[in-house]
This record gives C-alpha cells, structure tokens and sequence, in this order.
C-alpha cells in the first residue's frame, strides 16, 4: 500500500488551474520531494492532501484512506509544517508542544520532540525568541508530536542561513532513519539532491519528472556541462555545432553546453566566440544538476 | 470525544490565559485602565454631592408663609434651595440626582397657616398636607434631605402655637439611580469594561490568530474549532471577572461604594454583556483583514459607546438630539441595568427593558458574527 496516493487532483482559483490533473504515488519510508519554481502548485497540492484546501475534482488517499472521508483519522497520522507556521504568542518552545501535544489521541513526551529537532538549549524561551532555523526547527517538532506515519513539509529551508539550512538537513535525514515518510517541497535543488530517494519535478500545475535524483540527472544523458553568459544573446542552434557538444540549453542569458569532451569544446568555444564577436563571461565547467534536469523539462530557469 | 474537546478546549484556555497574563500591555490596558478612570473620576468628582444638600420647592402658593417657608429652609445649614414651576420638572430633577428632595407647597398654604392663626378657626381647620419626595439613592442624602425639611416644618408648627399640627408632611419615596457620582460611575466602568473585553480583545486575538496563520495551523491537527472557540470566549470571560472584581474592589473599599441587587443577577448580567459584545468582537476580527484595521474598527465601535453609553456622563445630561441616539446604544442598556441591580437592588422583573435591550443587540451581533465569520 502506498503512503499516499493522488488521481488526477484538480484545483482552480477563478480562471488560474494551480494543479492540473496531478497524479502521484508516495511509496512509505522515504523522503519524498517536489521541486518546482513558486507557483507551481506544490503548496497547493500540499495543502489538499493535508486536508487545508479540497480539491476541485480527483481522489487522495492517505495510507488507504479516503482524505475526503476520513479526515479525523487522517489528522491523527500526518504530521504537518506549514511553509509559515505561526503558533500562539507569548508561549515557550515547552508550552508550545505541550500544548500541540493535547490535540492528538497519542502524542510523544515533549522532552523526546524537543530533543528530535536540537532545540533543548531553548525549551523555555518565548517561541518570538528564536532565530529562524530555530523556529523552522520547532515548526517540524510540531509536525512530529503525535509521532506521526507521514511528515509534510512545506519548503522547510526557504529564507534560512547556509548553516540553518544543514542542520535542519540532518534533522530531516533523521527522519528517514526513524522509518518517516516524508513529503516535501523545495525550490532548492541541491536540497532534493541531497535528502530526496524520489524526486518529482512539478511545473503548472503537473509532475513533469519522477525518479531518483540520480536517476533524473542521467535522463540527461551527459553529466558535465560548460556554463557562461554571453555579453550578447546567442542562438543555441549556433553552438550545438561545438565538438563533442550534445545539447545546448539556453535561460534566462545563461547557456549551458553539455559535453561529452568539456576540454575539446570550451576550447571550440573559445575561438568561436572570437570570430563571432562576443564575450564568453563568467564560464564554468560544472556537473549536471537537478537545474538542467528542469531547465530541460520546462525550458525556463527554477528561480528568477 | 466530549471528553477530547474538553481536554482541548481546557489546554488551549490556559495557554491563552497564561499568554495573556504575559502581556504587560494588554494586562494594563484591561485591569488597570479602567481603574485609573474610575479613580480619577472618583477623586476629583466623586463626593460631589455629599457636602449640600439640595432641596426643591414646587409652591403654588404665592402668598408671604410659603415665602416665609422657602426662605427658612434655604438659611438651614448646607441646604439651597431650588424653585420649581411645576411637579414634573422637580421629579426629574429628583431622579437625575439634580436635587435629593422637593416640597409641594399647596395653593392655599398662606391661607390656611392664616386661619389657624384666627382666634376661633384653629381647631376646626384640617392641617396643609405638604407632599415630600425624598430621593431613595445609595448616598442617603435625600433621606438627610427629608430630615431637615421634617425638622424645619415641625419648626414652623411649633412657632405657631397650636395643639393641632397645622403643616403635615407627607413623605413619599421615589427610586432613584443616580446618587454620589462615583456611584453613578461604578457600573459605568463595569459596563465599559465589558465592552471593551468583548469588542477589543476577541477581535485582536481572533485577527491575529487568524492573519499568523495560527488557525491554519490548528487546521491540520485534529483540535475542534468549537473548541478553540469556546476556548477564546471562556478566557475572556474570566478576564473579565477578574477585572469587575478589581474594579469593585477599589468602588467599595476605596470609594465606600455600597453594592446592592442580587449577586447572580449582576453576575448574569456580566456574562450576558460579555457575550453580546463578544459578538461584536468576532464580526469585527472577520470583517478587518489586519491586525490594525481591525484595531481601528474596534475603537469605531467602542469609542463613541465609551461617551455616549452612560459610563462617565448620564444620558440626560446630554443634548436633546443625541438623547435618543444614546439611549439606543447597547452599551447604555448595559450599564442602565447593572446600576439598576447595583445601586438599587432592582429585580429581574425592573430590568426586562434594559436586558432585553442587551440582548436585541446580542443577537443582531451573534447573526452578523456568523454571517462574516472565517477561518482563513
């Protein structure tokens, strides 16, 4: 039985589709990501699932139940952080999973949540108190009270500091260890790169890619590629002519050459960029990411 | 289930409450607010009337006795005198708390004390009965009032010797609500107190809850919304008791504010002012977006009810065309019935017009409420 499963999931704000005919299936015991740029409807979808939104048309169930049934179950099983989660004023970091703790059937001790998520040093400090991380860092706790089977979280590293961001990571890597299915979303790939078992690629409103990260980088059939900006626009039917060049991908002002032989073709590149007049800036030689594997799939850029 | 909402409803009450006991400003601004008024007040206005005793005369009689009377009366010590033309403008001024007694002097008063004087009409002639209204208000100074007017009548029987009284007052008591002016005020800062717990403080939690994204948060565990609802309104509720209990507390010990009425009338009618300006709190925490506007919607709300509504300044003492504009505000029929109750010792049945008042603009609230109300 999947932990969760989604047929054709429709969602419409007046004339704007935010999901459009999503399907998906979420196996148990993994972390499970969806990258998109914003408005993709990641949150959206988050959102049905966890019971926030109801859809428009199309069918969830979560760990074989009807989300449209059974919602009180539901609450009792998932675990949910909110790309904003805001808890009451004026408690402490204690009070507020306490607190949490009494609207489930079975919660965990406090001491247990607060020690999952690193936050012992503030267990008495006003929640309005914490650095960011520190309040992303109880915003999963939360998410983790009633020891749930799934977790969902909604962009959990957005707006945090480099260091924030790696420790929340390991936080989450733990949850994989404890035997959580995680669902999250990111616009973050090196963030699906390094948590995610599955990756799914959402653009409006639809799953363009599902695989491993490994899995959706290899779909690329190249692993390197030599990116710069050029200080005029080039076509790239120009450059896919480069030796041992096998795909030219243009964004945003930034080209991305894949290559089978990096040394061959900057060197081509180089010369070419003589004879046509313009400047080769900022060049790089670079493994292929998750970012190519969306640019590929959309032709756009994941952010702006 | 029952037992789980409880459970819920309980925890997220005393979370509420704690937090609110850690907010310094709403702390002040819901104890200590009223109170500085109240003292304030108090202290410069408070004993107003305790010093002159103030006594109408209505006297129909234009003869040199009932001048005589007037004048003798006015020269008692700590008493002035004020004429009326007619009886219903002496009551009024009787219940306003404008004077604590009036004397009706007939028409044929200089005659008769005339005839008593004759040599041979004394005995026969029946005594002037002269109607006394005394105001019945908490101060007792109309029944001071009555004492010294009683005194000065028997004065005048005495000076002319007569075995047969020939001045025979005739006291009447008349209920009045008005007597010191902090008496007056108490229930006033009852009143505004309660409004303002309703109005302010359910509209500022609610709309904070709401525009954090709190409620959104709650949304995904499987806490019921009633409970969070009855949650708020319980907390609010105690708040409110303890601010009333303070509030009394500095009336009678500081002030010697003596509380009269039934204590579960006043404490129903506490918890039915609560509710009905809890509603009002709700409309307006669905209506603002934000946190400011909803602040500033509840002061369009309050502001003009914290003047008009019968808290500092009595409704009559207004001018004419704001009367009945007053007088139809919600908080007016809150406070007419608290000091009814209060300082009166009225019973249920003397304030069916002030609390169905209350209670009209309850409801008009509770369906304006749950027509605007959202969670998100």
């Amino acid at each position: 039985m999947p932990a969760i499963e989604i047929k054709n999931l429709v969602k419409r704000y007046g004339e704007l589709v935010a999901v459009n005919g999503l399907s998906l299936e979420v196996e148990e015991r993994q972390i499970f990501g969806i990258l998109g740029p914003n408005g993709a409807g990641k949150t959206t979808t988050l959102e049905i699932v966890e019971g926030i939104r109801d859809p428009d048309e199309g069918e969830v169930h979560i760990l074989g139940l009807d989300r449209a049934m059974k919602k009180a179950e539901i609450k009792q099983i998932i675990g949910v952080q909110l790309q904003a989660t805001a808890t009451p004023d004026r408690l402490t970091v204690r009070e507020t999973i306490d607190l949490f703790g009494t609207f489930y059937d079975r919660h965990l001790p406090t001491d247990e949540v607060i020690s999952h998520v690193q936050l012992e040093a503030k267990a008495d400090d006003f929640v309005e108190k914490l650095s960011g991380g520190q309040q992303q860092r109880l915003a999963i706790g939360l998410a983790l009270v009633n020891d749930p089977k799934i977790i969902f979280l909604d962009e959990p590293t957005t707006g945090l500091d480099p260091a924030a961001r790696r420790n929340l990571w390991e936080v989450i890597e733990n949850l994989r260890k404890a035997g959580k299915t995680v669902v999250l979303t990111t616009h973050y790939m090196e963030e699906a790169e390094r948590l995610c078992d599955i990756v799914a690629i959402m653009d409006q409103g639809k799953i363009v890619a599902k695989d491993t990260p490994a899995g959706l980088i290899r779909s690329l059939g190249e692993s390197q590629a030599i990116e710069f900006s050029p200080s005029q626009p080039v076509a790239a039917a120009d450059l896919e002519g480069l030796p041992s060049a096998t795909k030219v991908q243009v964004a945003d002002g930034t080209v991305s050459v894949f290559t089978t032989d990096p040394g061959a073709t900057m060197h081509a590149l180089i010369e070419k960029s003589t004879k046509d007049g313009f400047k080769v800036e900022g060049l790089r030689l670079r493994s292929a990411s998750l970012e190519d594997v969306f640019v590929s799939l959309t032709g756009r850029r994941l952010r702006e | 289930m029952k037992n789980r909402w409880l459970r819920n409803a309980t925890a997220f009450a005393r979370a509420d409450f704690r937090a609110f006991l850690r907010n310094r400003e709403a702390v002040f601004w819901t104890f200590f607010f009223p109170i500085f008024f109240m003292v304030l007040l108090g202290l410069v206005f408070g004993n107003a009337q305790v010093i002159d005793l103030k006594v109408g005369v209505v006297n129909a009689d234009s003869g040199e006795a009932s001048a005589n009377l007037t004048q003798l009366i006015d020269g008692a010590p700590n008493v002035r005198v004020e004429q009326f033309a007619a009886n219903e403008s002496a009551a009024a001024a009787l219940t306003n708390g404008d004077i604590n007694v009036y004397l009706v002097i007939p028409a044929d008063y200089t005659a008769r004390v005339a005839s008593s004087q004759s040599p041979n009409g004394s005995n026969g002639t029946p005594p002037a009965v002269l109607d006394v209204y005394f105001a019945a208000d908490t101060t007792g100074n109309g029944r001071v009032a009555l004492t010294v007017v009683v005194q000065i009548l028997s004065g005048v029987n005495n000076a002319l010797v007569q075995t047969n009284p020939v001045l025979v007052p005739n006291p009447h008591e008349v209920q009045v609500t008005k007597g010191r002016y902090i008496d007056y005020l108490v229930p006033g800062i009852i009143g505004m107190t309660l409004m303002f717990n309703g109005v302010f403080a359910i509209a500022g939690v609610m709309t904070t809850m709401r525009q954090k994204g709190i409620l959104r948060r709650l949304k995904v565990t499987p806490v019921s919304k009633s409970a969070i609802l009855a949650a708020l309104i319980t907390t609010r509720m105690v708040i409110t008791f303890l601010g009333v209990l303070l509030i009394l507390l500095v009336g009678v010990v500081g002030f010697g504010v003596s509380l009269q009425g039934n204590p579960i009338i006043l404490v129903g009618l506490i918890i039915l002012g609560s509710l009905s300006f809890t509603t009002f709190g709700f409309a307006v925490s669905s209506y603002a977006k934000t946190i400011e506007s909803a602040e500033s919607m509840a002061n369009v709300v309050t502001m003009p009810m914290m003047f008009l509504g019968d808290v500092f300044l009595p409704v009559a003492l207004m001018p004419a065309f704001m009367q009945p504009i007053a007088g139809a505000l919600p908080l007016r029929y809150l406070t007419e019935a608290l000091r009814d109750v209060g300082l009166n010792g009225a019973g249920l049945v003397e304030i069916v017009w002030p609390v169905l008042g209350v209670l009209v603009w309850g409801t008009a609230g509770f369906f304006l409420a749950v027509y605007l109300f959202r969670w998100e």
